[in-house]
Order: C-alpha cells, then structure tokens, then sequence
C-alpha cells in the first residue's frame, strides 16, 4: 500500500549515489522486497516508472527480487525459509522461532555511469 | 557502467513521523495500542469494555479511524472518555502523519494508555507503524478460522491476538483454538485472549493483561 512513498524513497536514495559518483545516467536498480513487507512489487514498479518520467533517473530500470522471509529455530537454531502460511521450523517442526527478515526493502545495487 | 553496491534499507517518511510519535508516547509514560481487524470484528465494543473497566484510576485516550463518520468516536466518548476521531477520507489505513496532528497537541499530557483504533483492514495497517508498542489483531469467531493463514503479514506484525464475539459459538461453526494455532504457526508469541464483548466473557483477562503492561511503563 505504501509503494508510491517506498518508489519515492527509492528514488531519492538513486540521486544521493548519482552526486557520490558524479553520474549522468543511472541503469539497472536492484531491490530486494521481503515477502513480509506487503510491498507488492508490480505496484511498485509501477510507481517507480510514474516518478522517474522527467527526472534525474529517467530510464533507469528496477529489478525487484522478491525474498521470502527467513526464520531463526529457537530450539534447534538453524535459519530457513518459513512457508506461505506456517512459519514453523522446516528441520524440525519447533514452533519456537523469530522471524530474521523478510519485512523491509533493500536497495543492494545500482548502476551509474 | 559502474555497479554500486548498497546494503540500504529503505525508510519511509512514515517510519520517522512513527520514530518521533514513539518519542512523544514515551514522554506521556502510555501504553500504546494499535487496534487492528476486518470491518466488525469488534473493535469499538472492546474498547467500550476497556473503558468501562479501566476510566476509574486510569487516563485514556482514543484514537480511532474511519473512513467517514465520528460514530465510533461518540460512542466511546459516552463512557465518559477522550476520544478523538480521525476521518481518513479515502485513505484504508492510519498513518504516522494522522496521529501525530492528535497527539503534538497533547504532548504535555500524561496518558496510562493510548488506544488506536485502526480502520477496519487487515492488509495495509500491518505496514504502517504508527509509533505503538504493539499491534492487537482482533479476529470474530464469525469470519472462518483460516483468517489467520490468510493475512500472514499482519498476524506476524502483532503481538496480541484477540478471539473475540465468543458469545456467538452456540451458532456458528468455529473452534477459537484453530483460529489461535492457524495464528501461532506465524507469530508463536503471541498472547491470546478468548472474548465477548456483549456477555463479558475473557473480558477481565484482557483487562488484567493491559494493568500489568500498563505498570511496566510507569
């Protein structure tokens, strides 16, 4: 629901990296969207390419990946992928576990030239 | 072209509006909770329970939200308590920016709790932090107890679950504890309460579970 202020956000961060490295164009940006951030990533796609139109960051193309959320086993530690609708441990079936990530957004690359 | 790579985690304007409620909700020394359900789960008649038991020895104030009308604004305020009401418009959840025009207000004032009444939806409210110490999932035993599985980022969101219009078991076909486990296989901390609005029910168990995480706050 928030995607139009994490596009913003996106963008924003996009121009703070093109001052750093004096860019004139930007490329491929890739973000990571968790499975639990209810950022929905065609919505997200489509703010980002309304924003961009006239800006800076014309042209420049998003490449979401979307990651399911990973879980820590408080009973016997190992770190996994949690299911769609269960969470549970996939080792060994402890409902004892926290939640690791999977709830944020992360820019992880961008390419500028 | 040169590849930067980042490891930035994307903050909105809401995460600091909510960064800065949580501030000013610290300074009133309240518990603060985010009240979030379907439409007519039973928000409202929870929080007319809640006022009724806690308005003696206890300052509260609501904060609730609808798209139109301040229905359940006067509604709590019957029971002689402050609560202010938010029209969203159009807009199907709070955000940051909506409580904190309430609450810069009465930044001087000192609240036991703060009660925020989400508008009826289970999907956006999950991603909007408002500056609360935790979410209170509300789920009726009216809505199928797979309610849970199917809004995962929500359940995992809250710390609270409440089970509540137990009153109406007799008549439909629901088992509180498979509403309560489908819920536990994402979020296994949750605390779960079992209630009736209208009879009473489970009610004196919420209400003990608000004092004590009232008195750790003061």
């Amino acid at each position: 629901m928030h995607e139009l202020s994490i596009a913003t956000r996106i963008m924003e961060i996009v121009e703070e990296v093109m001052k750093e490295h004096s860019a004139k164009r930007v490329g491929e940006i890739t973000v990571e969207v968790g499975s639990l951030s209810c950022i929905d990533p065609s919505s997200l796609e489509f703010c980002f390419e309304a924003i961009v139109a006239g800006s800076p960051l014309e042209g420049a193309k998003l490449r979401i990946d979307r990651r399911q959320a990973m879980a820590k086993c408080k009973r016997c530690g190992r770190e996994y992928q949690v299911g769609d609708i269960d969470f549970s441990c996939t080792s060994c079936g402890s409902q004892d576990f926290e939640i690791t990530s999977g709830t944020d957004v992360f820019i992880k690359q961008v390419e500028v030239e | 072209m040169k590849k930067v790579k980042l490891e930035r985690k994307v903050t909105t304007q809401n995460d600091q509006i909510a960064s800065t409620n949580r501030r000013i909700f610290a300074k009133m020394g309240s518990l603060v909770i985010n009240l979030v359900s379907s439409p007519g789960s039973g928000k409202t008649s929870l929080i007319e329970q809640t006022a009724m038991h806690l308005k003696d020895g206890c300052k509260l104030l609501v904060i609730t939200g609808d798209l139109m009308t301040d229905n359940d604004a006067r509604r709590i305020q019957r029971h002689g308590v402050e609560a202010v009401q938010i029209t969203t418009g159009d807009a199907c959840h709070l955000d940051a920016r909506m409580v904190s025009k309430v609450i810069k207000q009465k930044a001087n004032e000192k609240y036991d709790l703060v009660i925020i009444e989400n508008v009826g939806n289970l999907v956006c409210p999950a991603s909007f932090d408002l500056g609360e110490d935790l979410k209170v999932l509300l789920i009726s035993v009216t809505e199928g107890d797979d309610k849970p599985s199917k809004y995962p980022p929500m359940v995992s969101a809250s710390g609270v679950l409440v089970v509540s219009k137990i009153d109406l078991l007799p008549y439909v076909e629901s088992d509180p504890e498979a509403i309560i486990s489908s819920a536990r296989r994402i979020n296994p901390d949750l605390v779960t309460f079992r209630v009736s609005s209208k009879t009473g029910e489970g009610i004196d168990q919420w209400i003990d579970w608000l004092r004590s995480e009232m008195a750790k706050r003061r």
